[in-house]
């Protein structure tokens, strides 16, 4: 009987399958990086990035392996390159550990990437403003930031993006809190010597890095006394001809000064100089600060929307000079140029009231406002508060205001003759992005496969030229490009409405955008899908 | 006066034990098995060891993805396929030795959730060619070899149905393999020696397939809404070995 059962278990084998695709995981996608004249995802899943020329979208785009679980990508700033954290993996029984990697992926070359391992699994990528310097930190004191059961939230590492030094370890003093952000200096002469400090945020600290120097000690700066009051550091301002940094912080009325001074090392892990904190009283708690002015000369103006006042500090008095504004601003934006009432060109201010639902901008010359005090300001009413603002080249700032029905409304102002030019719209602008260089165009769409654009300067077609270029899928992001791609031409790159992020883009050409030449990519974040394995 | 019926039960038992009958009659001694009834004109109904020279048959294959490509494109570690095959059995070349030539189709599909989380559906369709010799051993029993060619397409449908990859690809493979033949006698259901008999064939083989590598270029699959359509790029999920070996079953009718 045995045998009678023989042949129908051969007939039923085929539909006992074994189904290996039960226990693979999901996929995770890092946001889309706008490079030069490219554009780069990087799949956290497999550890791949894959790089797409919108001149040449092939059905393989480069592919390059990034190592294991990256979570951080970016543009290398000033340069054109890739820059990718990875986690790396902590290992088992059955898989070898990873460290923690650093890579550098250079679009333009065929070479393979720059990796450099690290020595913590960081999840914080922070880089200077010339590229050369990154810093990498844990945002959180969490185990899962960092994959390890234990690890000093407060360790952080100092990279040279140009390869020119090793990366660094430079574990910082732990006073009770992590760091939040790191902000960098310009690289400019101090005390004699070409120099980069950075300045890492933390909740009542602020501790100072020569960059250039990896084998000096940090600096730890206490904000509070007494630990009585809580400070969270929020905007920094490095004044590196006058050897002041200025440090900005939510919980104080008070502008913090740090006064660097040359000393000469007590050993070869000391600093060239000293710090000396002092405190610049605003009267209330400031909003947004920007120096101006050189030398004696250099004040800060400071809003405190609290007070509805534009104070002026000078920090080698300690002086405070506050003008009432009227109006609640919040955010200054400083220029120099002319105004309606005069030619010369100096030191002025656009006061705008960000997110506090002030109808008012204000104007300010800021070239002796102190005596001058509220004649060198000036109002103009706009018909809905302002939720964001973006300077542009050549003295223009766009606003983004918000009308009463919660709708996006955007006016272009021009600094110098204090005129607000109100943009039309059809419908609501859901996405808007600007071009922040001497090509301004303005590219915005409503959440439909619509985008529309408009010339913020004269291009040749006329002020506030406007277009429109109707495709085939929603519009979640609009990324121009910078630089001409390979074709000679520059791409404007849209990311499609993609459910299943599988990696969907639209090209067209970003200075004579025509649905006719435009072209899509779909699914390519599956390249080769069967060959790599994972996803 | 045994029924048509009657009978066609006990051909269905002698093809699915085939070995408990036959073995029986060659136990017997010569005179004795001259007495197994011949079909002839006068006697309808009766069963025969005739050669058949057509077989139509239902068949089944299971294939094992050895490469790992193949496994993610299938999602599994074996498929399965069904189809149909007709084989000609040429005349004896030699004593109890025979060629046989046979067409076959065989499809087989594969709906999983891929390591995407995508849902994937995979699909073949192979129109095959055979030769094969086979030695009886028994009248019933036949081992033989077989080498066959195929060629037809290749599917995979990738993603929901609003946002669906597809591509099709141009397949083509060879394979070899040994396997046994069991049959059946023969029944003669027309009172007529023009009517061939009837009797159950069954094959199980076991072989290796070699075939090109399947380069599936997927594409956005548009529902036509659009007048005119932005030109969408394919992309490449890469070539995918197809080399497996294989157990394939079949069952059906010889004539």
């Amino acid at each position: 009987m045995k045998r009678a059962y023989l042949l129908p278990l051969l007939l039923v084998s085929p539909l006992a399958c074994h189904d290996d695709s039960a226990s693979s995981p999901s996929r995770t996608v890092l946001p889309m990086v706008a490079l030069d004249n490219s554009v780069a995802y990087v799949d956290s899943t497999s550890g791949t990035a894959f790089l797409l020329d919108p001149a040449n979208l092939a059905p393989r785009p480069r592919m390059v392996a990034t190592g294991k679980s990256p979570i951080v990508a970016q543009k290398r700033k000033a340069a054109n390159q890739l820059l990718v954290l990875t986690h790396g993996d902590q290992g088992s029984s059955s898989t070898e550990s990873e460290p923690a990697r650093l890579v550098i992926v250079d679009p333009a070359s065929n070479a393979a990437p720059v990796s450099t391992d690290l020595p913590g699994r960081f999840d914080r990528l922070a880089q200077s403003d010339d590229g050369v310097f990154a810093i990498l930190y844990y945002g959180s004191v969490s185990s899962g930031a960092s994959g390890s059961m234990l690890y000093n939230p407060n360790d952080l590492a100092v990279a040279t993006l140009d390869g020119s030094k090793p990366v660094a370890s430079r574990p910082i003093r732990s006073l009770g809190s992590v760091p939040s952000s790191v902000t960098f200096s310009p690289r400019a002469m101090l005390f004699g010597q070409l120099r980069t400090l950075a300045a890492v945020l933390a909740p009542n600290y602020v501790t100072l890095l020569d960059l250039d120097r990896a084998d000096r000690t940090e600096i730890t700066v206490p904000l509070v006394a007494d630990g009585t009051q809580n400070v969270t550091p929020v905007q920094v301002l490095f004044d590196m001809a006058g050897a002041n940094i200025y440090v900005r912080a939510d919980g104080s009325n008070d502008i913090f000064q740090i006064s660097l001074a040359q000393a000469a090392p007590a050993n070869s892990k000391s600093n060239d100089f000293r710090v000396s904190l002092s405190l610049i009283g605003a009267g209330s708690e400031p909003s947004d600060m920007e120096m101006y002015g050189t030398g004696d000369a250099m004040r800060l103006a400071v809003t405190t929307p609290g007070t509805r006042q534009l104070a002026i500090l000078d920090p080698k008095t300690g002086n405070a000079t506050s003008i009432s504004t009227a109006t609640q601003v919040s955010q200054i934006l400083l220029f120099q140029g002319k105004s309606p009432k005069s030619s010369e060109i100096q030191d002025r201010a656009m006061l705008v009231g960000v997110g506090t639902g002030a109808t008012a901008l204000v104007f300010a010359d800021l070239k002796d406002i102190e005596s001058t005090q509220g004649l060198a300001l000036e109002s103009w009413s706009i018909p809905s508060p302002v939720v964001g603002i973006t300077p542009l080249p050549g003295n223009i700032a766009l606003l983004n205001q918000r009308d009463v029905y919660g709708s996006v409304t955007l006016s272009v102002v021009n600094l110098e003759d204090r005129t607000i030019e109100p943009i039309g719209s059809s419908g609501a602008l859901d996405y808007v992005t600007v071009e922040a260089t001497a090509q301004s165009r303005l590219w915005g769409t409503n959440g439909s496969s619509r985008i529309e654009y408009l010339d913020i300067v004269n291009r040749g077609q006329g002020p506030l030229y406007s277009g429109e270029v109707i495709l085939d899928q929603t519009i979640t992001s609009i990324s121009p490009l910078a630089k001409p791609s390979t074709d000679g031409k520059r791409y404007l790159v849209l990311e499609m409405y993609d459910p299943m992020s599988l990696g969907y883009l639209t090209v067209l050409y970003a200075d004579q955008p025509d649905r006719k030449e435009a072209r899509s990519a779909y699914g390519f974040l599956l390249s080769d899908y069967f060959k790599r394995g994972q996803p | 006066m045994t029924t048509i019926r009657h009978r066609f039960l006990i051909l269905s038992t002698a093809a699915f034990l085939p070995a408990l009958p036959v073995a029986a009659q060659d136990a017997l001694p010569p005179a004795a098995r001259t007495a197994v009834p011949q079909a002839s004109e006068t006697e309808a109904h009766s069963t025969s060891w005739e050669p058949l020279r057509f077989a139509l048959a239902a068949e089944i294959q299971t294939a094992w993805m050895l490469q790992d490509d193949a496994r993610r494109l299938w999602g599994k570690r074996n498929t399965g396929g069904a189809g149909l095959s007709l084989s000609y059995d040429a005349p004896q070349v030699a004593r109890k030795t025979t060629v046989s030539l046979d067409l076959s189709w065989l499809a087989s599909a594969v709906s999983t959730t891929n390591g995407l989380d995508l849902p994937q559906k995979t699909s073949t369709q192979i129109f095959g060619l055979g030769l094969s010799v086979r030695y009886d051993v028994f009248r019933w029993l036949s081992p033989y070899a077989r080498v066959a060619g195929g060629m037809g397409w290749a599917a995979l449908t990738m993603g929901s149905p609003d946002f669906d990859l597809r591509d099709r690809a141009f397949v083509y493979q060879g394979s070899a393999g040994a396997g046994l033949l069991v049959r059946s006698p023969g029944v003669h259901l027309v009172r007529s020696r023009r009517w061939p008999p009837l009797a159950f064939v069954g094959r199980v083989e076991g072989g290796y397939t070699i075939g090109n590598a399947t380069d599936l270029s997927l594409k956005l699959h548009s529902s036509g809404s659009g007048k005119d359509p932005i030109p969408v790029e394919a992309v490449s999920v890469g070539e995918v070995a197809r080399r497996f070996p294989y157990l394939r079953v079949s069952l059906g009718v010889g004539f």
